[in-house]
Protein backbone atom coordinates (compact mmCIF):
# COMPACT_ATOMS: atom_id res chain seq x y z
CA UNK A 1 0.00 0.00 0.00
CA UNK A 2 1.20 3.81 -0.90
CA UNK A 3 1.76 5.86 1.66
CA UNK A 4 -1.50 7.86 0.72
CA UNK A 5 -3.64 4.80 0.72
CA UNK A 6 -2.35 3.94 4.23
CA UNK A 7 -2.98 8.17 5.33
CA UNK A 8 -6.57 7.70 3.26
CA UNK A 9 -7.02 3.96 5.41
CA UNK A 10 -6.79 6.37 8.68
CA UNK A 11 -8.72 9.55 7.85
CA UNK A 12 -10.66 9.07 4.71
CA UNK A 13 -9.79 10.45 0.90
CA UNK A 14 -11.36 13.81 1.63
CA UNK A 15 -8.46 14.45 4.02
CA UNK A 16 -5.55 13.60 2.57
CA UNK A 17 -4.42 15.41 -1.06
CA UNK A 18 -1.14 15.69 -2.84
CA UNK A 19 -3.17 17.65 -5.34
CA UNK A 20 -0.55 20.49 -6.70
CA UNK A 21 -2.87 23.32 -5.22
CA UNK A 22 -2.72 22.12 -1.73
CA UNK A 23 1.37 21.43 -1.84
CA UNK A 24 1.95 25.04 -3.14
CA UNK A 25 -0.77 26.29 -0.57
CA UNK A 26 1.83 24.82 2.04
CA UNK A 27 4.93 25.21 0.64
CA UNK A 28 5.66 28.99 2.04
CA UNK A 29 4.42 31.43 4.29
CA UNK A 30 4.42 35.44 4.19
CA UNK A 31 7.70 35.68 5.28
CA UNK A 32 10.84 35.55 2.85
CA UNK A 33 12.17 32.11 4.10
CA UNK A 34 12.49 29.75 1.06
CA UNK A 35 9.81 27.82 0.14
CA UNK A 36 9.16 24.29 -0.36
CA UNK A 37 6.42 21.90 -1.18
CA UNK A 38 5.34 19.10 0.70
CA UNK A 39 4.71 16.07 -1.25
CA UNK A 40 1.06 15.59 0.86
CA UNK A 41 -1.18 17.19 3.14
CA UNK A 42 -2.93 14.98 6.28
CA UNK A 43 -5.67 16.39 8.50
CA UNK A 44 -6.96 14.13 11.37
CA UNK A 45 -9.62 15.13 13.37
CA UNK A 46 -8.39 12.72 16.50
CA UNK A 47 -5.89 11.45 18.64
CA UNK A 48 -6.00 8.16 17.45
CA UNK A 49 -5.89 9.13 13.81
CA UNK A 50 -2.78 11.29 14.57
CA UNK A 51 -1.06 8.37 16.76
CA UNK A 52 -1.56 6.09 13.75
CA UNK A 53 0.00 8.31 11.19
CA UNK A 54 2.89 8.99 13.60
CA UNK A 55 3.64 5.21 13.94
CA UNK A 56 3.40 4.64 10.46
CA UNK A 57 5.88 7.53 9.40
CA UNK A 58 8.13 6.34 11.67
CA UNK A 59 7.65 2.99 10.39
CA UNK A 60 8.43 4.05 6.79
CA UNK A 61 10.55 7.34 7.92
CA UNK A 62 8.66 9.79 6.41
CA UNK A 63 9.07 13.64 7.68
CA UNK A 64 6.37 15.22 9.29
CA UNK A 65 5.76 19.18 9.84
CA UNK A 66 3.10 20.02 11.80
CA UNK A 67 1.05 22.77 10.73
CA UNK A 68 -2.63 24.57 12.56
CA UNK A 69 -2.67 27.98 10.20
CA UNK A 70 1.12 28.99 9.36
CA UNK A 71 1.21 32.14 10.80
CA UNK A 72 4.32 31.73 12.78
CA UNK A 73 5.96 34.46 10.88
CA UNK A 74 9.27 32.34 11.26
CA UNK A 75 8.84 29.97 8.17
CA UNK A 76 8.14 27.67 11.18
CA UNK A 77 5.77 24.80 8.95
CA UNK A 78 7.50 25.44 5.52
CA UNK A 79 9.05 21.57 4.91
CA UNK A 80 12.72 21.58 5.17
CA UNK A 81 13.68 17.90 3.30
CA UNK A 82 11.90 16.71 0.45
CA UNK A 83 9.02 14.17 0.31
CA UNK A 84 7.58 15.61 3.74
CA UNK A 85 3.72 15.53 4.81
CA UNK A 86 2.46 18.66 6.00
CA UNK A 87 0.41 17.19 9.12
CA UNK A 88 -2.73 20.42 9.23
CA UNK A 89 -4.36 19.65 12.83
CA UNK A 90 -7.11 22.14 12.13
CA UNK A 91 -9.83 19.70 12.76
CA UNK A 92 -8.60 18.70 15.87
CA UNK A 93 -10.59 21.79 17.98
CA UNK A 94 -11.81 20.27 21.06
CA UNK A 95 -11.66 22.71 23.56
CA UNK A 96 -11.21 19.50 26.10
CA UNK A 97 -11.95 21.67 29.68
CA UNK A 98 -12.43 24.68 31.33
CA UNK A 99 -11.38 24.98 35.12
CA UNK A 100 -13.02 27.77 36.50
CA UNK A 101 -11.66 27.25 39.96
CA UNK A 102 -8.15 26.95 39.12
CA UNK A 103 -8.19 28.74 36.37
CA UNK A 104 -6.97 26.72 33.13
CA UNK A 105 -8.40 25.77 29.75
CA UNK A 106 -7.29 22.61 28.04
CA UNK A 107 -7.32 22.48 24.10
CA UNK A 108 -6.42 21.09 21.03
CA UNK A 109 -4.35 22.71 18.52
CA UNK A 110 -7.15 23.79 15.73
CA UNK A 111 -8.50 25.89 18.51
CA UNK A 112 -7.82 29.42 17.97
CA UNK A 113 -7.72 32.58 19.93
CA UNK A 114 -10.97 33.61 18.52
CA UNK A 115 -12.50 30.42 19.53
CA UNK A 116 -11.40 30.56 23.36
CA UNK A 117 -12.27 34.09 23.76
CA UNK A 118 -15.55 33.11 22.62
CA UNK A 119 -16.39 30.14 24.73
CA UNK A 120 -14.97 32.43 27.63
CA UNK A 121 -16.89 35.09 27.13
CA UNK A 122 -20.11 32.71 27.00
CA UNK A 123 -19.28 30.01 29.14
CA UNK A 124 -16.69 31.37 31.95
CA UNK A 125 -17.31 35.16 31.70
CA UNK A 126 -15.21 36.26 34.95
CA UNK A 127 -11.91 34.52 33.18
CA UNK A 128 -9.92 35.76 30.25
CA UNK A 129 -6.95 34.24 28.10
CA UNK A 130 -4.19 36.52 26.83
CA UNK A 131 -4.40 37.96 23.44
CA UNK A 132 -1.77 38.42 20.65
CA UNK A 133 -1.62 40.92 18.32
CA UNK A 134 -1.76 37.67 16.04
CA UNK A 135 -4.74 37.34 13.89
CA UNK A 136 -7.81 35.84 16.00
CA UNK A 137 -7.80 32.31 14.02
CA UNK A 138 -4.39 31.53 14.68
CA UNK A 139 -3.83 28.48 17.04
CA UNK A 140 -3.73 28.74 21.04
CA UNK A 141 -1.53 26.02 21.54
CA UNK A 142 1.16 26.41 18.88
CA UNK A 143 1.67 30.11 19.87
CA UNK A 144 1.86 28.65 23.89
CA UNK A 145 4.36 26.35 22.45
CA UNK A 146 6.48 29.59 20.35
CA UNK A 147 6.80 31.13 23.79
CA UNK A 148 5.12 34.31 21.97
CA UNK A 149 3.64 36.96 23.63
CA UNK A 150 0.79 38.39 24.34
CA UNK A 151 -1.65 41.04 26.36
CA UNK A 152 -0.37 39.94 29.68
CA UNK A 153 2.89 39.62 28.75
CA UNK A 154 4.37 42.48 30.73
CA UNK A 155 2.70 41.69 33.84
CA UNK A 156 3.19 37.17 33.42
CA UNK A 157 6.19 36.87 30.76
CA UNK A 158 6.15 35.18 27.58
CA UNK A 159 3.22 32.63 26.90
CA UNK A 160 5.67 29.45 27.52
CA UNK A 161 5.18 30.20 31.11
CA UNK A 162 1.16 30.13 30.74
CA UNK A 163 1.51 26.13 30.43
CA UNK A 164 0.30 24.02 32.90
CA UNK A 165 0.83 21.01 31.28
CA UNK A 166 0.49 19.26 27.98
CA UNK A 167 -0.48 15.67 26.21
CA UNK A 168 2.12 14.84 23.69
CA UNK A 169 2.76 12.28 20.65
CA UNK A 170 6.00 11.03 20.29
CA UNK A 171 7.84 10.40 17.35
CA UNK A 172 7.86 6.89 17.96
CA UNK A 173 3.88 7.07 18.61
CA UNK A 174 3.72 6.67 22.74
CA UNK A 175 1.31 8.96 24.07
CA UNK A 176 2.84 10.82 27.29
CA UNK A 177 2.21 13.92 29.42
CA UNK A 178 3.88 16.04 31.28
CA UNK A 179 2.45 18.47 34.51
CA UNK A 180 0.21 17.71 36.81
CA UNK A 181 -2.58 15.80 34.42
CA UNK A 182 0.09 12.82 35.06
CA UNK A 183 -2.77 12.05 37.47
CA UNK A 184 -5.36 12.25 35.68
CA UNK A 185 -8.47 14.67 33.82
CA UNK A 186 -9.77 17.14 35.76
CA UNK A 187 -6.13 18.13 37.13
CA UNK A 188 -3.68 20.35 34.54
CA UNK A 189 -3.49 23.09 37.83
CA UNK A 190 0.49 23.11 37.14
CA UNK A 191 3.99 21.88 36.18
CA UNK A 192 5.41 21.44 39.61
CA UNK A 193 6.63 19.61 41.85
CA UNK A 194 7.70 17.47 39.23
CA UNK A 195 10.93 17.45 36.48
CA UNK A 196 9.72 19.97 34.08
CA UNK A 197 8.99 17.76 30.91
CA UNK A 198 7.07 20.31 29.20
CA UNK A 199 10.36 21.72 27.92
CA UNK A 200 10.74 18.38 25.99
CA UNK A 201 8.07 20.26 23.69
CA UNK A 202 8.00 23.81 24.28
CA UNK A 203 10.15 26.09 22.25
CA UNK A 204 10.92 23.01 19.85
CA UNK A 205 8.53 24.08 16.91
CA UNK A 206 7.61 20.53 16.26
CA UNK A 207 10.39 18.82 16.44
CA UNK A 208 10.15 16.52 19.99
CA UNK A 209 6.74 15.17 18.73
CA UNK A 210 3.14 16.36 18.36
CA UNK A 211 1.46 18.07 21.30
CA UNK A 212 -2.00 16.86 21.33
CA UNK A 213 -3.46 19.09 24.51
CA UNK A 214 -2.17 21.97 26.38
CA UNK A 215 -3.30 23.31 29.50
CA UNK A 216 -3.17 27.29 29.38
CA UNK A 217 -3.49 30.00 32.21
CA UNK A 218 -7.02 31.66 32.55
CA UNK A 219 -6.80 34.75 34.47
CA UNK A 220 -9.82 36.61 36.51
CA UNK A 221 -11.06 39.62 34.58
CA UNK A 222 -10.23 42.69 36.38
CA UNK A 223 -13.72 44.80 36.86
CA UNK A 224 -12.04 47.86 36.15
CA UNK A 225 -9.48 48.48 32.95
CA UNK A 226 -8.38 51.32 32.05
CA UNK A 227 -5.94 52.15 28.69
CA UNK A 228 -3.45 55.05 28.23
CA UNK A 229 -1.31 56.19 25.10
CA UNK A 230 2.12 56.96 25.64
CA UNK A 231 3.59 59.38 23.00
CA UNK A 232 7.73 59.37 23.41
CA UNK A 233 10.74 60.89 21.68
CA UNK A 234 14.01 58.41 21.78
CA UNK A 235 14.36 54.56 21.71
CA UNK A 236 16.58 54.91 25.45
CA UNK A 237 14.39 57.59 26.63
CA UNK A 238 11.22 55.15 25.82
CA UNK A 239 12.54 51.95 27.10
CA UNK A 240 14.06 53.85 30.31
CA UNK A 241 10.43 55.37 30.96
CA UNK A 242 8.84 51.85 30.08
CA UNK A 243 10.93 50.23 32.17
CA UNK A 244 10.24 52.07 34.94
CA UNK A 245 6.60 51.60 35.19
CA UNK A 246 6.66 47.91 34.36
CA UNK A 247 9.43 47.58 37.25
CA UNK A 248 6.37 48.83 39.67
CA UNK A 249 4.03 46.64 38.18
CA UNK A 250 1.34 49.40 37.41
CA UNK A 251 0.01 48.03 34.01
CA UNK A 252 -0.70 44.55 32.71
CA UNK A 253 0.37 45.53 29.44
CA UNK A 254 2.50 48.12 27.59
CA UNK A 255 1.85 47.93 23.31
CA UNK A 256 4.91 50.26 22.01
CA UNK A 257 5.56 50.88 18.87
CA UNK A 258 7.10 53.02 16.01
CA UNK A 259 4.61 55.91 15.67
CA UNK A 260 4.18 54.45 11.85
CA UNK A 261 2.40 51.92 13.28
CA UNK A 262 0.07 54.21 14.81
CA UNK A 263 -0.59 55.66 11.89
CA UNK A 264 -1.47 53.19 9.92
CA UNK A 265 -3.74 52.17 12.16
CA UNK A 266 -5.22 55.85 11.83
CA UNK A 267 -5.35 54.46 7.63
CA UNK A 268 -2.54 56.45 6.55
CA UNK A 269 -1.53 54.65 3.14
CA UNK A 270 1.91 53.46 2.57
CA UNK A 271 4.79 53.74 2.55
CA UNK A 272 4.14 55.58 5.57
CA UNK A 273 7.40 58.22 6.50
CA UNK A 274 8.38 59.74 9.22
CA UNK A 275 8.18 63.25 9.39
CA UNK A 276 10.45 65.71 11.97
CA UNK A 277 9.04 66.27 15.17
CA UNK A 278 6.87 63.54 15.38
CA UNK A 279 6.98 61.27 18.25
CA UNK A 280 9.13 58.07 17.96
CA UNK A 281 6.67 56.16 19.39
CA UNK A 282 3.60 55.47 20.59
CA UNK A 283 2.48 53.20 23.94
CA UNK A 284 -0.77 51.69 24.09
CA UNK A 285 -0.73 51.49 28.29
CA UNK A 286 -3.20 48.47 29.70
CA UNK A 287 -3.56 49.24 33.43
CA UNK A 288 -6.41 47.65 36.06
CA UNK A 289 -8.30 47.12 39.25
CA UNK A 290 -10.85 45.69 41.38
CA UNK A 291 -12.32 48.77 42.03
CA UNK A 292 -11.70 51.95 40.36
CA UNK A 293 -10.04 53.42 42.59
CA UNK A 294 -7.22 50.76 42.44
CA UNK A 295 -6.72 51.22 38.76
CA UNK A 296 -6.70 55.52 39.11
CA UNK A 297 -4.29 54.78 41.73
CA UNK A 298 -1.94 53.24 39.00
CA UNK A 299 -2.61 55.60 36.36
CA UNK A 300 -1.81 58.40 38.74
CA UNK A 301 1.63 56.40 39.31
CA UNK A 302 2.33 56.51 35.90
CA UNK A 303 1.64 60.29 35.82
CA UNK A 304 4.51 60.98 38.16
CA UNK A 305 7.02 58.88 36.06
CA UNK A 306 5.89 60.83 33.18
CA UNK A 307 6.21 64.12 35.11
CA UNK A 308 9.58 63.11 35.80
CA UNK A 309 10.31 62.06 32.56
CA UNK A 310 9.38 65.37 30.91
CA UNK A 311 11.73 67.10 33.39
CA UNK A 312 14.33 66.22 30.08
CA UNK A 313 12.11 66.09 27.62
CA UNK A 314 8.91 68.23 27.99
CA UNK A 315 7.07 66.05 24.95
CA UNK A 316 6.90 62.68 26.24
CA UNK A 317 3.20 63.01 26.76
CA UNK A 318 0.56 60.89 28.26
CA UNK A 319 -2.87 60.84 27.51
CA UNK A 320 -5.74 59.20 28.73
CA UNK A 321 -7.70 57.16 26.91
CA UNK A 322 -11.27 59.41 26.72
CA UNK A 323 -9.13 62.04 24.97
CA UNK A 324 -7.49 59.13 22.74
CA UNK A 325 -10.76 57.86 21.64
CA UNK A 326 -11.57 61.83 19.94
CA UNK A 327 -8.36 62.37 18.99
CA UNK A 328 -8.16 58.96 16.73
CA UNK A 329 -11.74 58.39 16.37
CA UNK A 330 -13.02 54.75 15.85
CA UNK A 331 -9.67 53.60 15.10
CA UNK A 332 -8.91 53.65 18.72
CA UNK A 333 -10.98 50.80 19.43
CA UNK A 334 -9.03 48.53 16.91
CA UNK A 335 -5.96 49.42 19.15
CA UNK A 336 -7.07 47.77 22.63
CA UNK A 337 -9.29 44.90 20.90
CA UNK A 338 -7.75 41.66 21.34
CA UNK A 339 -7.64 38.96 19.80
CA UNK A 340 -6.74 42.10 17.41
CA UNK A 341 -7.23 43.65 13.93
CA UNK A 342 -3.72 45.16 13.80
CA UNK A 343 -2.91 42.46 11.40
CA UNK A 344 -4.98 44.27 8.69
CA UNK A 345 -2.28 46.73 8.35
CA UNK A 346 0.80 44.35 8.63
CA UNK A 347 -0.96 42.31 5.86
CA UNK A 348 -0.34 44.97 3.34
CA UNK A 349 1.59 43.11 1.02
CA UNK A 350 2.10 39.39 0.18
CA UNK A 351 5.27 39.69 2.85
CA UNK A 352 5.26 40.51 5.96
CA UNK A 353 8.33 39.42 8.70
CA UNK A 354 10.34 40.41 11.32
CA UNK A 355 13.31 40.23 13.52
CA UNK A 356 12.12 39.39 17.03
CA UNK A 357 14.00 38.90 20.22
CA UNK A 358 13.63 38.74 23.96
CA UNK A 359 16.58 40.57 25.58
CA UNK A 360 18.43 41.95 28.58
CA UNK A 361 17.13 45.03 30.01
CA UNK A 362 20.11 46.85 29.98
CA UNK A 363 20.62 46.21 26.37
CA UNK A 364 16.95 47.54 25.13
CA UNK A 365 17.07 51.00 24.31
CA UNK A 366 20.52 50.13 22.32
CA UNK A 367 19.24 47.62 20.18
CA UNK A 368 16.16 49.45 19.37
CA UNK A 369 18.11 52.55 18.26
CA UNK A 370 20.70 50.40 16.60
CA UNK A 371 18.15 48.20 14.50
CA UNK A 372 16.24 51.55 13.89
CA UNK A 373 19.59 52.48 12.15
CA UNK A 374 19.38 49.92 10.12
CA UNK A 375 15.99 49.63 8.96
CA UNK A 376 16.49 53.32 8.16
CA UNK A 377 19.28 52.21 6.05
CA UNK A 378 17.23 49.53 3.72
CA UNK A 379 14.67 52.70 3.42
CA UNK A 380 11.51 50.45 4.84
CA UNK A 381 8.98 51.55 6.80
CA UNK A 382 9.98 52.20 10.78
CA UNK A 383 7.78 49.51 12.11
CA UNK A 384 9.22 48.75 15.64
CA UNK A 385 7.29 46.87 18.03
CA UNK A 386 8.06 46.45 21.86
CA UNK A 387 6.84 45.50 25.52
CA UNK A 388 8.36 45.20 28.54
CA UNK A 389 8.21 41.51 29.66
CA UNK A 390 7.34 39.59 32.88
CA UNK A 391 7.42 42.45 34.93
CA UNK A 392 10.08 43.95 32.87
CA UNK A 393 12.88 40.72 34.14
CA UNK A 394 13.68 41.06 30.28
CA UNK A 395 12.55 43.28 27.26
CA UNK A 396 11.28 42.27 23.84
CA UNK A 397 11.51 44.30 20.30
CA UNK A 398 10.97 43.12 16.54
CA UNK A 399 11.16 44.98 13.66
CA UNK A 400 8.47 44.43 11.36
CA UNK A 401 8.90 44.73 7.78
CA UNK A 402 5.86 44.45 5.71
CA UNK A 403 6.66 43.93 1.81
CA UNK A 404 5.52 42.64 -1.92
CA UNK A 405 7.13 39.57 -2.85
CA UNK A 406 9.03 40.84 -6.07
CA UNK A 407 12.48 38.85 -6.05
CA UNK A 408 14.49 42.52 -5.23
CA UNK A 409 12.90 43.14 -2.39
CA UNK A 410 12.46 39.68 -0.65
CA UNK A 411 16.75 39.74 -1.08
CA UNK A 412 16.70 43.33 0.41
CA UNK A 413 14.37 42.02 3.30
CA UNK A 414 16.89 38.75 3.60
CA UNK A 415 19.75 41.27 3.96
CA UNK A 416 17.97 43.57 6.35
CA UNK A 417 16.84 40.73 8.48
CA UNK A 418 20.55 39.47 8.52
CA UNK A 419 21.91 42.51 9.87
CA UNK A 420 19.30 43.21 12.24
CA UNK A 421 19.92 39.78 13.88
CA UNK A 422 23.57 40.00 13.95
CA UNK A 423 23.18 43.22 15.88
CA UNK A 424 21.05 41.26 18.08
CA UNK A 425 23.21 38.64 18.73
CA UNK A 426 26.18 40.72 19.14
CA UNK A 427 24.15 41.89 22.76
CA UNK A 428 22.86 38.49 23.40
CA UNK A 429 19.39 38.54 22.41
CA UNK A 430 17.49 35.44 21.74
CA UNK A 431 15.59 35.52 18.53
CA UNK A 432 12.15 34.46 18.84
CA UNK A 433 9.87 32.20 16.55
CA UNK A 434 13.28 31.44 14.91
CA UNK A 435 13.98 30.41 11.42
CA UNK A 436 16.38 28.29 10.55
CA UNK A 437 18.32 30.39 9.20
CA UNK A 438 18.97 32.39 12.85
CA UNK A 439 18.40 29.37 14.56
CA UNK A 440 22.57 28.66 12.46
CA UNK A 441 23.33 32.07 13.46
CA UNK A 442 21.83 31.29 17.01
CA UNK A 443 23.99 28.23 17.30
CA UNK A 444 27.26 29.76 16.14
CA UNK A 445 26.90 32.71 18.94
CA UNK A 446 25.78 30.34 21.70
CA UNK A 447 26.83 28.12 24.34
CA UNK A 448 28.02 24.58 22.22
CA UNK A 449 27.00 22.09 25.15
CA UNK A 450 23.86 23.61 24.99
CA UNK A 451 23.40 22.73 20.47
CA UNK A 452 24.96 19.27 21.90
CA UNK A 453 22.00 18.96 24.90
CA UNK A 454 19.72 20.13 21.59
CA UNK A 455 21.12 17.20 19.29
CA UNK A 456 20.92 14.81 22.34
CA UNK A 457 17.66 15.38 23.62
CA UNK A 458 16.14 15.23 19.86
CA UNK A 459 18.20 11.34 18.79
CA UNK A 460 16.79 10.01 22.21
CA UNK A 461 12.96 11.36 21.66
CA UNK A 462 13.35 10.85 17.54
CA UNK A 463 15.25 8.18 16.75
CA UNK A 464 14.28 8.22 13.12
CA UNK A 465 14.34 12.40 12.88
CA UNK A 466 11.26 12.35 11.67
CA UNK A 467 9.94 15.30 13.10
CA UNK A 468 10.01 18.82 11.15
CA UNK A 469 13.75 18.08 10.22
CA UNK A 470 15.94 20.35 9.66
CA UNK A 471 13.87 23.18 12.20
CA UNK A 472 16.17 24.70 14.62
CA UNK A 473 19.31 24.04 11.71
CA UNK A 474 19.38 20.31 13.54
CA UNK B 1 -13.74 67.07 2.22
CA UNK B 2 -10.49 66.26 3.49
CA UNK B 3 -7.41 64.39 1.99
CA UNK B 4 -5.75 61.85 4.92
CA UNK B 5 -2.98 63.70 5.60
CA UNK B 6 0.35 61.77 6.19
CA UNK B 7 1.70 63.07 9.68
CA UNK B 8 0.66 62.47 13.18
CA UNK B 9 -0.98 65.55 14.20
CA UNK B 10 -2.54 65.84 10.59
CA UNK B 11 -4.13 63.28 11.11
CA UNK B 12 -5.67 63.80 14.79
CA UNK B 13 -7.05 67.26 13.11
CA UNK B 14 -8.32 65.31 10.39
CA UNK B 15 -10.42 62.91 12.55
CA UNK B 16 -11.27 65.75 15.01
CA UNK B 17 -12.40 68.21 12.01
CA UNK B 18 -14.38 65.36 10.35
CA UNK B 19 -17.41 65.44 12.96
CA UNK B 20 -18.63 68.90 11.23
CA UNK B 21 -17.53 68.78 8.10
CA UNK B 22 -19.31 65.37 7.55
CA UNK B 23 -22.66 68.06 8.01
CA UNK B 24 -23.45 69.13 4.29
CA UNK B 25 -24.36 72.82 5.33
CA UNK B 26 -20.82 72.97 6.92
CA UNK B 27 -19.27 71.26 4.41
CA UNK B 28 -20.25 73.92 1.82
CA UNK B 29 -19.40 76.37 3.76
CA UNK B 30 -16.06 75.90 4.52
CA UNK B 31 -15.52 74.83 0.74
CA UNK B 32 -15.77 78.51 0.22
CA UNK B 33 -13.13 79.28 2.74
CA UNK B 34 -9.67 80.58 1.37
CA UNK B 35 -7.02 81.02 3.73
CA UNK B 36 -3.85 79.51 5.40
CA UNK B 37 -3.81 78.50 8.95
CA UNK B 38 -0.16 77.67 10.44
CA UNK B 39 -0.50 75.71 13.55
CA UNK B 40 2.77 75.61 15.54
CA UNK B 41 3.37 72.78 18.25
CA UNK B 42 5.84 71.63 20.62
CA UNK B 43 6.05 68.82 18.54
CA UNK B 44 6.25 70.25 14.92
CA UNK B 45 4.32 72.75 12.97
CA UNK B 46 1.60 71.77 10.26
CA UNK B 47 -0.21 73.87 7.36
CA UNK B 48 -3.85 74.20 7.49
CA UNK B 49 -5.13 74.87 3.49
CA UNK B 50 -8.54 76.48 2.91
CA UNK B 51 -9.35 76.17 -0.55
CA UNK B 52 -12.40 74.27 -1.72
CA UNK B 53 -11.85 72.50 0.84
CA UNK B 54 -9.30 71.62 3.60
CA UNK B 55 -5.83 70.22 3.57
CA UNK B 56 -3.46 69.36 5.89
CA UNK B 57 0.52 69.05 5.38
CA UNK B 58 3.79 68.64 7.78
CA UNK B 59 5.64 71.92 8.20
CA UNK B 60 5.49 75.67 8.64
CA UNK B 61 4.98 78.47 5.07
CA UNK B 62 5.74 82.11 5.85
CA UNK B 63 2.78 84.59 6.00
CA UNK B 64 -0.19 82.05 6.42
CA UNK B 65 -3.27 84.25 6.78
CA UNK B 66 -3.33 82.90 10.97
CA UNK B 67 -0.66 81.49 12.83
CA UNK B 68 -1.31 79.55 15.49
CA UNK B 69 0.63 78.55 18.96
CA UNK B 70 -0.47 75.72 21.09
CA UNK B 71 1.80 72.64 22.75
CA UNK B 72 0.33 69.34 22.10
CA UNK B 73 -0.60 68.96 25.70
CA UNK B 74 -3.09 72.08 25.62
CA UNK B 75 -4.96 70.39 22.45
CA UNK B 76 -5.39 67.42 24.39
CA UNK B 77 -6.94 69.75 27.25
CA UNK B 78 -8.97 71.06 24.46
CA UNK B 79 -10.21 68.25 23.47
CA UNK B 80 -10.88 66.49 26.90
CA UNK B 81 -12.98 70.13 27.53
CA UNK B 82 -11.04 70.90 30.40
CA UNK B 83 -10.29 74.15 28.87
CA UNK B 84 -11.75 76.18 25.86
CA UNK B 85 -10.38 78.09 23.40
CA UNK B 86 -11.36 81.24 24.75
CA UNK B 87 -10.03 80.85 28.25
CA UNK B 88 -6.74 78.87 26.53
CA UNK B 89 -6.54 82.32 24.50
CA UNK B 90 -6.95 84.18 27.47
CA UNK B 91 -4.42 82.23 30.17
CA UNK B 92 -1.93 81.67 27.01
CA UNK B 93 -1.89 78.53 26.03
CA UNK B 94 -3.25 79.75 22.59
CA UNK B 95 -1.68 82.27 20.70
CA UNK B 96 -2.54 83.13 17.47
CA UNK B 97 -1.14 85.94 15.39
CA UNK B 98 -3.72 87.65 12.75
CA UNK B 99 -6.29 88.09 14.85
CA UNK B 100 -6.32 92.24 14.20
CA UNK B 101 -5.54 91.81 10.50
CA UNK B 102 -7.83 88.88 9.73
CA UNK B 103 -10.68 88.88 12.22
CA UNK B 104 -13.01 86.75 9.62
CA UNK B 105 -10.24 84.28 9.18
CA UNK B 106 -9.96 83.88 12.78
CA UNK B 107 -13.59 83.90 13.28
CA UNK B 108 -14.00 81.22 10.94
CA UNK B 109 -11.07 78.94 12.11
CA UNK B 110 -12.61 79.39 16.04
CA UNK B 111 -15.90 77.92 14.68
CA UNK B 112 -14.74 74.99 12.72
CA UNK B 113 -12.21 74.17 16.17
CA UNK B 114 -15.14 74.93 18.95
CA UNK B 115 -17.69 72.81 16.51
CA UNK B 116 -15.25 70.07 16.45
CA UNK B 117 -14.16 70.09 20.18
CA UNK B 118 -18.38 69.60 20.64
CA UNK B 119 -19.47 66.42 22.19
C1 LIG C 1 0.03 39.72 11.82
C2 LIG C 1 0.58 38.78 12.84
C3 LIG C 1 0.83 39.25 14.12
C4 LIG C 1 1.38 38.37 15.08
N1 LIG C 1 1.60 38.85 16.34
C5 LIG C 1 2.03 38.01 17.30
C6 LIG C 1 2.17 38.45 18.64
O1 LIG C 1 1.87 39.59 18.99
N2 LIG C 1 2.63 37.57 19.54
C7 LIG C 1 2.91 36.30 19.22
O2 LIG C 1 3.29 35.54 20.08
N3 LIG C 1 2.79 35.84 17.96
C8 LIG C 1 2.35 36.67 17.01
N4 LIG C 1 2.21 36.21 15.72
C9 LIG C 1 2.65 34.85 15.40
C10 LIG C 1 1.55 33.81 15.38
O3 LIG C 1 0.30 34.28 15.58
C11 LIG C 1 1.73 32.69 16.34
O4 LIG C 1 2.96 32.19 16.29
C12 LIG C 1 0.62 31.71 16.07
O5 LIG C 1 -0.32 31.81 17.09
C13 LIG C 1 1.02 30.31 15.89
O6 LIG C 1 -0.14 29.66 15.46
P1 LIG C 1 -0.25 29.01 14.05
O7 LIG C 1 -1.60 28.44 13.98
O8 LIG C 1 0.07 29.97 13.00
O9 LIG C 1 0.89 27.91 14.16
P2 LIG C 1 1.76 27.29 13.00
O10 LIG C 1 2.47 28.36 12.32
O11 LIG C 1 0.91 26.41 12.16
O12 LIG C 1 2.79 26.44 13.84
C14 LIG C 1 3.79 27.05 14.58
C15 LIG C 1 4.91 26.05 14.96
O13 LIG C 1 4.41 25.12 15.88
C16 LIG C 1 4.55 23.80 15.37
N5 LIG C 1 3.34 23.10 15.81
C17 LIG C 1 2.07 23.39 15.44
N6 LIG C 1 1.23 22.55 16.06
C18 LIG C 1 1.96 21.73 16.82
C19 LIG C 1 1.66 20.65 17.68
N7 LIG C 1 0.40 20.27 17.89
N8 LIG C 1 2.66 20.04 18.31
C20 LIG C 1 3.95 20.42 18.12
N9 LIG C 1 4.30 21.41 17.30
C21 LIG C 1 3.32 22.08 16.67
C22 LIG C 1 4.68 23.96 13.88
O14 LIG C 1 5.39 22.92 13.27
C23 LIG C 1 5.47 25.26 13.82
O15 LIG C 1 6.83 25.00 14.04
C24 LIG C 1 1.66 37.04 14.74
C25 LIG C 1 1.37 36.58 13.45
C26 LIG C 1 0.83 37.44 12.51
C27 LIG C 1 0.52 36.90 11.15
Amino acid sequence: MSLKQKLISIVGEQYVSDGLAEKYVYSFDMTENPPKRPAMVVMPESVQQLQQIVRIANKDRVPLVPFVTGQNIGGLTIPQVDDAVTVDLKRMNKIVEVDDEAMYAVVEPGVTFGHLRKYLDEHNPSLTYTYPLAPPYTSVLANALLQGLCDLSTMRGAMGDFINGLEAILPTGEIVRAGSAIMGDGNWFGRYPLPDLVGLFSGWQGMSGFVTKIAVQLWPKKQFTRHAALFTFGEVPTTELLKRIARAQLIDDADCMSLSIVKMLLGVSPPVQVYGGEPDYGTLLTLSGNIEKEADAKYELIETFVEDARKNESRQLLVDWDAISRMLGDQAKSWVDFPSDAFKVLTEYDGLTWVGTYIHPKHWGEALSGGRKIVEKYGFELMAYLKPMNSMHFGEFKFIIRFPKDDATVEKVRHCNEELLDFALSLKALPYKTPVWAAKKLQQNADPGFVELLKRIRKTLDPNGIMNPGRWGL
Amino acid sequence: MLEQPKDFIGNILAILTSKPLARPDFKDIVAKWKMVVVLETDYYPVTIRFDKGMRVEHGDIPHPTLRVNAKLSTIIELVKGKTSPIRALLNGGLKVKGILRHPRATLRFYRLISSSLKR
